[in-house]
C-alpha cells in the first residue's frame, strides 16, 4: 500500500496583529518611561507661568520638591526644611559631580513665602547659590 | 448561455481589529492628556548668609514686595499683575543690568512670587534675587 505523505503547514507571520502589539508596547513603553522619572513629583500643583525656558536638568542639579517647608520630597524620600542643610552637604561631599550643586525647586503654589524663605535660609546654609523655579507653561 | 450570478460580497465590520485600533487610541489619548502641561523653568540668585556681610550680597536697586496675586509694591509703588509687567518692561529698557530684589509677606502664596518673578524675566531682568524672611518673623511659626 502506498502511503500518502501528510502535507506540511507552512507556519507564517501575521503581519497585523505584530503590528498591533509593537504599537501597544511602544506606546506603553514610551508613557512609563516618563514615569519613571521619580525625581519629578507627579501630583504638586506647580505654579505657572508666561516666561522660562524649556525644563532641563544638569547633572549637578538636584530637583527637589516641596508641599510646605514640613514636606519635602528628593528623590522619593521625605525631609523637613531643618534637614537640608545636612543633607545637601552630605551630597555635596558624597559626589564629586555635586561639587558645584544647583538646586531645581518644584514647589506647591499654595504654599506660603514663609515656608520658601526657610527654604532658601536652608540652602543658603548649604552655600547654594544658584536655584531654577519649575512653573508650568501659561496658555 | 446560462449566466451566472456573482455572489455579492457582503460588507461586515471586523470587531477585533476595531477593539485593537479603539485601546490604542485610548492608551494614546490617555497619556499624552497627562502630559499636555508643559513644565518651565525660570532661573534666580538665592540668598548668601555670611557673617560679615549683610544677608544679601547684591545691591538694591529695584524692591518688588509681592503682598498678594493682585498687589505688588515696586519701590513703594502700587501695582496689579498686568501693571506689574509693563513697570518691569519700563525699567528694564531704563537698564537691564538693574538688580530685582524679591521679598513678600509670610503668608502670601508661592504663586504670586512666581508671577513676580515671571514679570521681571518676561522683561528680561537675568538679576533677580530674593530677600528672606528676617529672623523674628521666621521664628515665628
Amino acid at each position: 500500500m502506498k502511503l500518502k505523505r501528510r502535507k506540511v503547514k507552512r507556519g507564517r507571520v501575521e503581519i497585523i496583529p505584530m503590528v498591533d502589539t509593537i504599537v501597544i508596547l511602544l506606546i506603553f513603553y514610551m508613557t512609563f518611561s516618563r514615569f519613571a522619572e521619580a525625581t519629578r513629583e507627579a501630583n504638586l500643583k506647580l505654579p505657572v507661568s508666561r516666561a522660562g525656558d524649556e525644563f532641563k536638568q544638569l547633572p549637578q542639579q538636584v530637583i527637589i520638591n516641596m508641599y510646605s517647608a514640613d514636606d519635602i520630597t528628593i528623590n522619593k524620600r521625605h525631609y523637613k526644611v531643618a534637614d537640608l542643610p545636612g543633607f545637601l552637604s552630605a551630597l555635596r561631599q558624597s559626589d564629586p559631580k555635586y561639587e558645584r550643586m544647583s538646586i531645581i525647586l518644584r514647589g506647591n503654589r499654595d504654599m506660603t513665602y514663609k515656608d520658601l524663605s526657610d527654604f532658601m535660609t536652608a540652602c543658603a546654609a548649604a552655600k547654594i547659590t544658584d536655584a531654577t523655579f519649575t512653573t508650568l507653561d501659561k496658555r | 448561455m446560462k449566466l451566472q450570478r456573482r455572489s455579492a460580497k457582503r460588507g461586515r465590520i471586523e470587531i477585533i481589529p476595531m477593539i485593537d485600533a479603539i485601546l490604542i487610541l485610548l492608551v494614546f489619548y490617555m497619556s499624552f492628556s497627562t502630559f499636555s502641561a508643559k513644565e518651565k523653568r525660570i532661573d534666580s540668585q538665592l540668598p548668601v548668609i555670611n557673617s560679615n556681610v549683610a544677608s544679601t550680597q547684591v545691591s538694591l536697586d529695584i524692591v518688588l514686595h509681592v503682598r498678594n496675586r493682585d498687589e505688588v509694591l515696586v519701590n513703594g509703588a502700587r501695582y496689579d499683575t498686568a501693571s506689574l509687567r509693563d513697570a518691569m518692561r519700563q525699567l528694564a529698557s531704563i537698564g537691564q543690568e538693574a538688580t530685582v530684589v524679591i521679598e513678600a509677606d509670610p503668608t502670601t502664596d508661592y504663586q504670586a512670587v512666581i508671577g513676580a518673578l515671571d514679570a521681571c524675566a518676561l522683561a528680561n531682568l537675568k538679576k533677580v534675587a530674593f530677600r528672606p524672611l528676617p529672623d523674628k518673623v521666621a521664628a515665628a511659626r
